[in-house]
């Protein structure tokens, strides 16, 4: 089928969702969801600015800093509560919302219960307690049993890499001063009445173990909140205390992290017995559990947000073969498919199951072609930006049969609002944009006629596409001189080098982790000393004041348009220097048999909050 | 033995008797042995193509193309192209090299090794032989392919490391059948003869047991000619075999093709095909050389 | 015969020894370990990977290391998954029926075709019967297993919008879920491994076929269906005994492949997983598993000819 046809079905499908919104609004439900039928008329992009605007960002204090740092971080806090202020604001406005979209639901579909959601995941799970093992894969599975405090926000109309954030456990909340917020949780939620636990209610006390300590210092990848969070206590049954060390504007959000922190019964540790099951309070309970085939789950009759969840039930299939995961679809043995699955697939896919639905949004990973800074001659700038231009980003596209959907990453994977996309900005695109002339040029004013031999790492473990787009930057880069001898790594080997920049004298290939958040994605790569930073040799990068500077005024930074400067300088900054050369974010597809409606999944390293919107139109 | 004799007779005759003779065998063979000969001129003409791919080939084989990508055959490109634009055609040239390299050298190191080792044990026997027997039982008691990615996981994927560690699955096998030969070979009379007379144990191997012990040893190592690509082409699928860009017929089947089967199905067609046609040409000469070695099946039809 | 199990038994225990000690050391030396793999989307800092390693007691010396697994192994406690933390024993367990099913499932359907295309063959050899049958035979060696698997599970799918039910069930939980995801994974891995039977079955009768004795039947007068049945097929299952003996690792390793593309949770993706996540205790497990199922088989093959040939039996 062709490319306009697809979007012309995009468009149908987005009016048939408008329309539900509209007749929400002509049932008088108020001015909250006539906005929102606003918003949905928009872009995507525009829709995702207003929704930026609101959500500002605001990074905890250093201690002990500059007199000056700290008259900005007092100014900061101000604003810090401002937006806390207004994002309260919006959340009650979303509760109306919602509201708003239920109604029309039970006026235009009323989700029916019952069925069977049936979805894939690449390989079996290490454990049960993402604490433990820190493996992505516990969180796609922890986030149907261990609720959080909140979450990312889902609903209709609203585009779903927002990184809104809704209560969930939480009824509600309030914030006496700047570092200090007392969460209420829902009174309803009760475990699963299951030894050990045995059906207790979920306490504040469940809320502030999970925050604990030692178990939360383990878990780096949350290292977004440990930083400010000085402690937690349940000051009640219901009732939990955070003690920050001062103002954390998007705190909401980082709570409903998708990496968790999940709220989980302590009970479970006795016997680690955590790894090897879940109690629930969330929407779904384990029913079975086939190591290395499957995780079945029921609905959960007793969760706090009934009715959800919609289907009655949940199994999560190991499927590691592409091949076999389009087959599965096919034959109606999945509803829904989402990772690995690649555009022109996904087309293929369609055709063979007319009415099925399916979304694109953009993968939020930060990917690129990492240089050994401290590697003769790449540590010289002007042959990093040779590099960068020397490729094709859109041959890159056009092999991951994703030219019309893809972008171009910055320093920023395309996060709504913040990334700039080098297409639309001249002064960015110059060190994008592919020109072999130009990167011959750069070469040899470095005094660069020819390279050869240079190691190029890449790897399978993002799937074999990932390998055949490195042969393109292979090629790309012949053109201009520089020869790169390709080796491919199995994931493992991959890991525990070229992932973690960790092996010199290299060029690595590499996708880093997904974020939700200008700070975290730059404070992954570019901090000298980030353990999650793909650049070898990335101290060196401790030099470079400018930057550290830049970085840190982003973070401290209140106002969004003052914010989204300094993160527009720090874009152009960073391609100046060129410590990374990016490449492409080609979009993640997710498509859905007809019989499923209300998908709409988040675009983390894990699906997040959709699987208890799904429901079933056909039953 | 006999074929010495020949062999000798012949350099002693005119170059135009010679020839005539020659042509006057083949012309027997073919009547004699038709499918053989026909299987054997396809694979000729396969390796001469890999051979002579740099002269043969229309393109460049790792020059890539992206807005050509994925097509099926047609007139500019008479295999289609690959994911990145490749032309198919050109790179199944280049990838009978790499994968007909790998299984001959592979198999080449592992029968020559194999034999040696095994005809020594059997000829021997005691200690060595216990020995030989014991690392023999170890090697057969794992799946070939578990050898093969366990021992490519850890010396990494290169070419000459895969033609190694394909060797080694061979071993086994190899060292087994020509150890039974030599023992069959060491019971003869002729053997006790030569040793009566003084003979030494290696010339006794090199001189008697060996040439007797070729025939089932040559009938093996053709049909692992096959077991080899196939191999090759397993390890590849698994992720762990020849490199890109560099094409080879187990990747261009195991990793390219697969996961565009539903896009381009054209693409795993003739690599498949490649692979299938040698594999099948080397077990029927296979064959053909066990029924034309094997005395009591020449008189029998 | 008592004597001579004995001491194939106590061979077999060497070998397993033997087997057991190259796993750990080839495991060991690859590059990366578990605690890589765990850390890899965590971004461990040094000091916490050494914790790990330490709990894990990866940081003991080889032999130390060694020596304490053999001495659970040997009393049959495989120890725990190092990645998973669950009992490998009870994991292997639950898997190998997976393994067995398709390895037995295959075997019947490779005799089921293999039988009349290797008697074909033999009686008729030279002919276009033999020409044929042999060319099947080749034809089914030529093909990788995990193209065919491909093939028919994305053309099932995309002609007939069918492919095999998720969810491995066990065969004597749910007979009819189970045969519906195992039939087409068993007929493809039989038609492969049917190439190698029909070879051998072809070779072994011909050799019967031209005995004295069978000269002799036939001199009496004996038809040739008689012939068949009373004298070549019975003198020729030892060879096919033998086969199915040497077949059987060959078969437990072309298994991962069907297992990995038909999502049966079987030991081949267990090994290959293992690998994949260094985690030695998976795979020194698994490879005895195999090693002692492999070397009981062949013993029992072995013994097996006592029985289908008096002279064998006689002589030891």
């Amino acid at each position: 089928m062709t490319h306009s046809n697809y979007w012309r079905r995009m468009r149908n499908r987005r009016l048939s969702r408008r329309a539900v919104l509209r007749s929400a609004a002509t049932a008088g439900v108020g001015a909250a969801g006539i906005a929102l039928v606003g918003c949905g008329d928009d872009d995507d992009d525009d829709a995702a600015q207003t929704v930026a605007q609101q959500q500002q960002q605001q990074d905890q204090p250093q201690p002990a800093a500059q007199q000056q740092q700290e008259e900005q971080q007092q100014q900061a806090a101000a604003q810090a509560a401002q937006q806390a202020e207004q994002q309260e604001q919006q959340m009650q406005q979303q509760q109306q919302q919602q509201a708003a979209v239920a109604q029309a639901q039970q006026e235009d579909e009323t989700p029916p219960f019952g069925g069977e959601l049936r979805i894939s995941d690449g390989a079996d799970l290490a454990s049960f307690d993402g604490f433990l093992t820190f493996g992505y894969k516990a969180f796609l599975h922890g986030h149907n049993c261990y609720p959080m405090l909140t979450q990312f926000s889902n609903n209709p109309g609203q585009s779903s890499i927002d990184f809104q954030p809704e209560l969930w456990l939480a009824e509600s909340y309030e914030q006496p001063d700047d570092s200090t917020w007392l969460f209420t949780i829902k009174e309803n939620a009760v475990w699963e009445d299951r030894a050990p636990v045995n059906g207790r209610n979920v306490t504040a006390e469940d809320v502030a173990f999970s925050f604990a300590g030692d178990r939360y210092a383990g878990y780096p990848n949350r290292g977004a909140i440990l930083p400010s969070l000085l402690g937690v206590d349940a000051t009640d049954d219901r009732t939990v205390r955070f003690d920050l060390n001062g103002p954390l504007a998007p705190f909401l959000l980082y709570l409903g992290h998708h990496a968790g922190p999940y709220v989980m019964p302590p009970e479970l540790l006795v016997d680690e017995m955590s790894r090897q099951t879940m109690i629930s309070a969330g929407p779904f309970v384990i029913d079975e559990y086939e190591p290395g085939s499957r995780v079945v789950y029921r609905r959960n009759p007793n969760y706090f947000d009934a009715p959800k969840p919609y289907a009655e039930t949940l199994v999560i299939n190991f499927i590691s073969d592409n091949s076999a995961i389009a087959a599965a679809f096919l034959s109606g043995e999945l509803n829904t498919t989402w990772f690995g699955v690649a555009p022109p697939i996904v087309e293929e896919l369609e055709e063979g199951i007319p009415g099925a639905t399916w979304e694109f949004q953009p993968s939020l990973v930060i990917g690129g072609v990492f240089p050994d800074l401290g590697l003769e001659p790449f540590n010289d700038p002007r042959v990093r930006q040779a590099m960068s231009v020397a490729i094709d980003r859109d041959s890159i596209l056009t092999v991951g049969g994703a030219l019309e959907r893809g972008q171009w990453s910055t320093a920023l994977p395309p996060l709504a609002g913040w990334w700039v996309d080098p297409k639309e900005d001249d002064a960015l695109g110059e060190f994008y944009r592919y020109n072999p002339d130009k990167a011959r040029q750069l070469l040899d004013a470095a005094g660069i006629d020819e390279l050869s031999g240079v190691p190029f790492h890449t790897t399978t473990a993002y799937g074999p596409i990932f390998a055949e787009q490195s042969q393109v930057v292979q090629a790309n880069l012949l053109q201009v001189g520089i020869s790169v001898d390709l080796v491919v790594n199995e994931p493992t080997v991959h890991y525990s080098t070229i992932f973690n920049g960790s092996t010199t004298g290299v060029i690595g290939h590499t996708l880093s982790v997904a974020s939700i958040e200008p700070d975290e994605a730059l404070r992954n790569v570019f901090i000298p000393d980030s353990p999650r930073s793909p650049i070898p040799n990335g101290e060196l990068m401790g030099e470079d004041q400018e930057m550290l500077d830049l970085l840190n005024a982003q973070r401290t930074e209140g106002d969004v348009e003052t914010r989204k400067k300094l993160l527009y300088d720090l874009q152009l900054h960073i391609a100046n220097q060129m410590y990374s050369v990016p490449w492409v974010n080609p979009p993640i597809s997710q498509i859905a048999r007809p019989e499923l409606s209300g998908v709409q999944f988040i675009q983390t390293f894990a699906p997040s909050p959709s699987l208890e919107d799904m429901w079933f139109n056909n039953l | 033995m006999a074929s010495s004799t020949h062999a000798s007779a012949s350099v002693a005759e005119s170059p135009a008797l010679s020839a005539r003779r020659a042509g006057a065998v083949l012309v027997r063979v073919v009547r004699r042995y038709p499918f053989p000969c026909l299987v054997t001129l396809v694979l000729v003409l396969i390796g001469a193509g890999s051979g002579l791919a740099d002269f043969i080939a229309p393109y460049d084989p790792n020059a890539i193309n992206p807005t050509d990508r994925l097509q099926g055959p047609n007139s500019t490109y008479w295999m289609g192209t690959d994911a990145l634009g490749r032309d198919v055609f050109t790179r199944v040239l280049y990838g009978g090299r790499a994968s007909l390299g790998v299984s001959v050298t592979s198999v080449a190191l592992g029968v020559v090794v194999a034999t040696a080792i095994g005809l020594v044990s059997g000829a021997l026997s005691g200690w060595f032989d216990v020995l030989v027997q014991r690392i023999v039982d170890m090697l057969m008691a794992f799946p070939g392919l578990i050898i093969v990615i366990s021992l490519t996981a850890f010396f990494g994927t290169s070419v000459s490391l895969l033609v190694v560690v394909i060797a080694i699955a061979l071993l086994g096998g190899g060292i087994r059948i020509s150890r039974a030969a030599a023992i069959q070979v060491s019971s003869q009379p002729y053997i006790e003869a030569a040793r009566t007379i003084g003979a030494t144990t290696p010339r006794i191997i090199v001189r008697h047991i060996l040439p007797n012990a070729l025939p089932p040893i040559m009938v093996i190592a053709t049909a692992y000619l096959g077991v080899a690509i196939l191999i090759e082409a397993s390890v590849s699928f698994l992720g762990y075999g020849i490199q890109p860009p560099a094409a080879s017929w187990g990747f261009m089947l195991g990793a390219e093709a697969r996961i565009h089967m539903i896009e381009q199905p054209w693409l795993s067609v003739w690599p498949g095909l490649a692979i299938f046609l040698t594999v099948f040409s080397f077990n029927i000469i296979g064959d053909a050389l066990r029924d034309a070695f094997d005395p009591r099946l020449r008189g029998s039809s | 015969m008592r004597g001579y199990l004995v001491r194939r038994l106590l061979l077999a225990v060497l070998t397993l020894f033997g087997i057991s000690l190259i796993v750990a050391g080839v495991m060991r030396t690859l590059p990366g370990d578990v605690v890589d793999v765990l850390a890899a989307e965590a971004f461990y800092d040094d000091r916490e990977k050494e914790r790990l390693r330490e709990e894990l007691g990866l940081e003991a010396p080889f032999f130390e290391y060694f020596g304490k697994w053999l001495a659970d192994a040997v009393q049959g406690d495989f120890g725990k998954a190092l990645r998973t933390q669950r009992s490998v024993g009870s994991d292997l367990v639950n898997r190998i029926d997976v393994t067995i099913e398709l390895a037995f499932l295959g075997i019947l359907i490779a005799t089921l075709i293999s039988v009349p295309l290797g008697i074909v063959a033999a009686l008729q050899r030279s002919r276009w019967p033999d020409y044929t049958a042999r060319s099947i035979a080749v034809f089914a060696l030529a093909i990788p297993g995990f193209w065919l698997a491909t093939l028919a599970i994305v053309f099932g799918a995309k002609w007939f919008r069918w492919s095999p039910p998720l969810g491995y069930q066990p065969i004597w939980e749910a007979p009819l879920t189970n045969l519906q995801q195992m039939w087409l994974p068993a007929l493809l891995f039989g038609l492969i491994l049917a190439g190698v039977q029909t070879r051998i079955l072809r070779t072994a009768l011909l050799d019967v076929l031209r005995q004295d004795y069978m000269l002799t039947a036939r001199a009496k007068g004996l038809s040739r269906v008689m012939l068949l049945r009373r004298h070549a097929l019975r003198n020729s299952l030892i060879p096919f005994i033998t086969v199915i003996g040497v077949q059987f690792p060959v078969v437990l390793g072309g298994s991962v492949v069907f297992e990995l593309i038909f999502a049966l949770p079987g030991i081949g993706i267990y090994l290959l997983d293992g690998i994949a996540n260094r985690d030695y205790i998976v795979v020194q497990a698994v490879n005895v598993w195999i090693a002692a199922a492999v070397i009981l088989t062949n013993l029992i093959v072995d013994v097996s000819y006592g029985f289908l040939d008096p002279r064998i039996r006689v002589s030891s």
